[in-house]
């Protein structure tokens, strides 16, 4: 086997993408979210800062946890860098690995089910409330998620995303309505996945009323870094599968070199992170009993991809 | 010269496992206590490693013996058959008889009196013949003979406990199912003999209009038994109540031998009537949606493993239908995913089930409690019983790298190729559509075991014998917890090396789709054992790197608690808790409503009480079942003037009934 040295780099710089990128996004909503309140804002590059000052604290542990406590930052963090190298959160993939849907949805599956117990783990009531609409809101998001992406896959016909999202599948070229409506389908559910706005305030400073803060009460130092640094990523690669929904739909896209794909990912990216910081400007967090309804708007759209789906198969 | 060899060696095997476990009822009568527990558990354990060696022999060289024929029923002899299907449900048996034989002694030395283990023993040896002999079964009335052993030696299993109101009802209800599943069955299969002038099962095939109305029969009654909408309510009242060892072998084998069964006849026989496959596929929805739902909202750890099953026996017959309905389109990928993933799926959630109902009975043996409301915090006192607990709990999910995962996505890839087949636009919304609910109950799914896991073993104690529970007797792992062990280590190898499993699956999926060109291992072309090293590589590097190191300098002090001082453990989340904000949305399904009174004298900003109930009505017990019952009750109640105990009168009727004979023979 001979290593080709090209295809290294290219690696190696797409894995520095993304493990430096999750922050950056993290600090470009919350520069955003300041300049609408008029604000100066923390610096962007704040949430870097927060994730050193973390490392390098000493950490206090509830007496009342066990092992699943401790393990459950390392398993997550694992599962989301797996996802980075499978999920099309960037139309820049050096490799060629085959990333299927279901494996992709499970290992997402696989981080809940972890942090669900680390919440219940210390059997304080806000971890225990963050978990149990954790759960909830899964189980709405879940179905919008797997039909978006499923209908995507359908037309295909390969549930092989890195192939679905690859620019190449010619029976997914003209169908910019198919790709709109996954992209934003699948937008509003990684909202209520990543427990942003309508879904939950990340800067109220009550826990009993959010949910993924909730869940992470009692981490502290590294074991937050960690958690913290996983949500990041676990954003960016959301975020990105739903640009790439996005970018698909433009049909330039299509014709253009890889580089300005590359380019243009990113830029998504970052773009739907100034949209979550407007969203989460202007409106309100829902009522926890009106969320079924705001949800609904999701699984509609990827209702909608199935017609369309059922629509372009017809044979 | 091999073959022969084979042959009898694995027919020989198999009827010295059955003649042994028969010879261990003699035995119970003999020796002194303690030792005796120990030598039947060997039995027991020997019978089954025969039985997984009789399995090992000829998993790919089909074969017929008559070594029972002795035992003739009448109408046709104790024929036996080791086909490419029944392997790897000997396997499981093998398996799972084998945990049951370890965890036996201590579960038994729990109890005091002497006549029970000897019950214990003697209908364990029965049910184990039962299950044996109708994985062998090769023609009909054998099969139904075995059937009626097992059904009703595990219906005395569940009875065990027999003191005690809640078995007894049970027991009864359990006995209702079987009843009609067995009268069902027994009427296709005389259907089938009428049909073909033959009661071997390998001779009867499901594709002529004739026999339509033996596989709607044959649905109906392997439905009941396999506990699948809306003939389900048995099993959440059967599951929890047989002893530890039995449950694993009840709610790991009885359910999926109803399956087999269909397989056997449904699938092998070629079926090709589509109105079975849409009604599979309805009643495994609806089962699947209902029995998580169900699941999730129950606060008995064992009632909650038993509508998990009801979820599972749904998507296995989701399965089913899909094998059927491709069958008859002639889409063979799409039959071999859908057959590969109703067999794995079966055998996956067998071993699964039987290691939650172990873990489950561990718990209650240690805090004398199945309601999670009183659980709690027993991470620490069960860490054996935790770590596997949780290991079944991350399979039935099907997370990745675990065994169900597999089967789980086998399924999800069923659907999604049904989804863009040259089928009726009709079918593939149905299929699209199969794919979003699939990921609502695996979703659903996630939250029910995360709750029993969460909920169990995890928090503060909520009780002070969950404070007090301790792991065993003796306080060392004992036969019940390495049983626990013994089924994690088979979840997590079969979960690693799926293509392996899937390539020991390869002769039975071949029998099953009639494509002998069908390898099972091409089915799953995911490297999911590289990747399960890779993510534990990752794990345990940032384990290591970055949180190791700093667990010397880590302090350990109280949850925080808001600077209110000690957190009463009713702060904690419960399980009812956990799963109310899903219970509100499907609170029509459930009929669940929530009363709340407060009172005091300001009773708005200073409530002195704050009542709160829950009240959930099971809407099909009390609006199907409950009716039926008082209807049944009162036409025997009716009827029951018939019989007056006067002989005149009886003979009254004797003359009666021969007079419409005679009419009815005249008239005919």
């Amino acid at each position: 086997m001979t290593l080709n040295l090209h295809a290294v780099l290219e690696t190696l710089g797409f894995t520095a993408t993304f493990l430096l990128l999750p922050p950056l996004i993290v600090g470009v909503i919350r520069k955003t979210k300041a300049r609408f309140q008029n604000r100066i804002g923390a610096p962007v590059l704040q949430p870097y800062y927060d994730l050193l000052k973390l490392l390098s604290k000493s950490e206090t542990i509830s007496k009342h946890t066990s092992w699943i406590f401790r393990s459950t930052a390392a398993v997550n963090l694992s599962m989301l860098i797996i996802l980075a190298f499978l999920a099309p959160w960037t139309s820049f993939r050096p490799f060629d690995l085959a990333s299927d849907l279901f494996l992709v949805i499970y290992l997402l599956a696989l981080t809940r089910f972890f942090t669900v117990l680390s919440a219940l783990d210390a059997g304080s009531a806000f971890g225990g409330f963050g978990a149990s609409r954790e759960v909830t809101l899964a189980l709405l998001v879940e179905p919008s998620v797997i039909l978006c992406l499923a209908s995507l896959g359908s037309v295909s016909q390969s549930s092989d995303l890195a192939f679905v999202f690859s620019f190449k599948n010619m029976e997914l070229l003209n169908q910019p309505g198919l790709w709109f409506l996954a992209g934003c389908g699948l937008f509003l559910a990684s909202l209520v996945e990543l427990s942003r706005m309508p879904a939950d305030d990340p800067t109220t400073h009550l826990e009993l009323t959010m949910v993924h803060e909730a869940m992470i009460l009692e981490n502290s130092a590294a074991n937050l870094a960690l958690v913290e640094y996983s949500h990041f990523l676990k954003i960016l690669i959301l975020l990105g599968i739903s640009s790439q929904c996005l970018l698909h739909a433009v049909p330039y896209f299509w014709h253009s070199t890889e580089l300005i794909r590359a380019g243009a990912s990113i830029a998504c990216i970052l773009l739907m992170a100034v949209s979550i910081a407007v969203i989460e400007s202007v409106a309100v967090k829902l009522r926890w009993t009106k969320l079924p309804e705001f949800i609904a708007y999701s699984v509609a759209m990827s209702i909608f991809c199935v017609f369309i789906a059922l629509g372009k198969n017809l044979n | 010269m091999f073959n022969d060899l084979t042959q009898i060696s694995a027919a020989h095997l198999f009827t010295a496992a059955s003649a042994l476990w028969l010879a261990g009822i003699g035995l119970t009568a003999l020796g002194r206590e303690r030792v005796k527990d120990i030598l039947l558990a060997a039995v027991l354990l020997v019978g089954c490693l025969m039985a997984l060696s009789g399995a090992a022999i000829s998993w790919n060289h089909p074969v017929e013996y008559n070594q029972l024929q002795f035992l003739s029923f009448g109408l046709a002899q104790a024929d036996a058959r080791v086909d490419p299907l029944s392997v790897p449900f000997i396997a499981l048996l093998g398996l799972l008889g084998a945990a049951a034989a370890v965890a036996s002694p201590s579960h038994l030395a729990a109890f005091k009196e002497q006549g029970k283990k000897g019950h214990y023993w003697k209908l364990t040896f029965i049910f184990m013949i039962g299950l044996l002999q109708v994985l062998l079964a090769a023609n009909a009335v054998a099969f139904l003979v075995f059937w009626e052993i097992m059904s009703l030696s595990s219906a005395a299993l569940v009875a065990a406990d027999h003191i005690r109101h809640r078995a007894q009802r049970a027991a009864f209800a359990y006995l209702t199912a079987t009843r009609i599943s067995t009268a069902f069955i027994t009427a296709a299969f005389l259907f089938m003999h009428q049909n073909t002038g033959s009661w071997s099962l390998a001779a009867w095939h499901f594709d002529t209009p004739e026999s339509l109305c033996a596989a709607v029969l044959l649905l109906a009654g392997v439905c009941t038994k396999a506990g699948i909408w809306p003939m389900h309510v048995w099993l959440p009242l059967a599951y929890p109540e047989p002893p530890a060892p039995t449950s694993a072998l009840f709610s790991g084998l009885v359910s999926n031998l109803a399956i087999y069964l269909l397989m056997r006849l449904l699938l092998a026989g070629s079926c090709s009537h589509m109105i079975i496959a849409y009604v599979a596929l309805a009643l495994g929805t609806v089962s699947a949606v209902w029995g998580v739902l169900f699941a999730l909202m129950e606060r008995d750890l064992k009632k909650l493993l038993a509508y998990s099953s009801v979820e599972n026996m749904g998507i296995i017959l989701t399965a089913i239908g899909v094998a059927i309905l491709a069958h008859s389109h002639g889409l063979a990928d799409v039959a071999a995913l859908a057959t590969a993933g109703a067999l794995f799926h079966s055998l996956n959630h067998g071993l699964v089930k039987a290691l939650l109902f172990l873990g489950a009975s561990s718990v209650e043996r240690a805090a004398h409690t199945r309601e999670m409301s009183a659980l709690g915090g027993l991470s620490k006192n069960l860490p054996w019983t935790m770590l596997c607990f949780f290991v079944g709990s991350l399979s039935i999910c099907a997370m990745p790298p675990m065994n169900c995962f597999a089967s789980k996505w086998l399924l999800y890839q069923t659907f999604f190729h049904l989804s863009f087949a040259h089928v009726p636009i009709m079918e593939r919304a149905i299929a699209l559509a199969m794919v979003g609910i699939l990921a609502f109950v695996g979703a659903l799914s996630l939250a029910c075991f995360t709750k029993a896991v969460g909920i169990a073993f995890l928090g503060r104690p909520r009780s002070e014998a969950a404070a007090k529970a301790k792991e065993s007797p003796s306080g060392n792992p004992d036969g019940l917890i390495l049983a626990q062990l013994l089924l994690t280590v088979a979840c997590v190898m079969v979960g690693t090396s799926v293509p392996i499993a899937l390539d020991g699956l390869t002769p039975a999926l071949q029998q099953l789709t009639n494509n002998p060109a069908l390898v099972g291992s091409s089915l799953f072309p995911m490297p999911l054992g590289q990747l399960t090293l890779v993510g534990a590589l990752l794990v345990s590097s940032i384990y290591i790197f970055v949180l190791g190191g700093r667990s010397a300098t880590a302090k350990s002090y109280i949850t925080w608690d808001c600077g209110f001082g000690p957190l009463s453990t009713r702060a904690e989340e419960t399980g009812s808790s956990f799963s109310h904000p899903i219970g509100r949305i499907f609170s029509q399904v459930l009929q669940m409503k929530v009363s709340t009174e407060i009172s005091g004298k300001d009773r708005r900003h200073f409530p002195e009480i704050v009542k709160v109930e829950t009240f959930m009505t099971p809407i099909l017990e009390t609006k199907i079942y409950q009716p039926l019952i008082n209807a049944f009750d009162w036409l025997s109640s009716s009827l029951v003037r018939l019989q007056t105990g006067s002989i005149h009168i009886h003979l009254l009727y004797v003359f009666l009934t021969m007079i419409l004979l005679v009419f009815l023979d005249t008239n005919i």
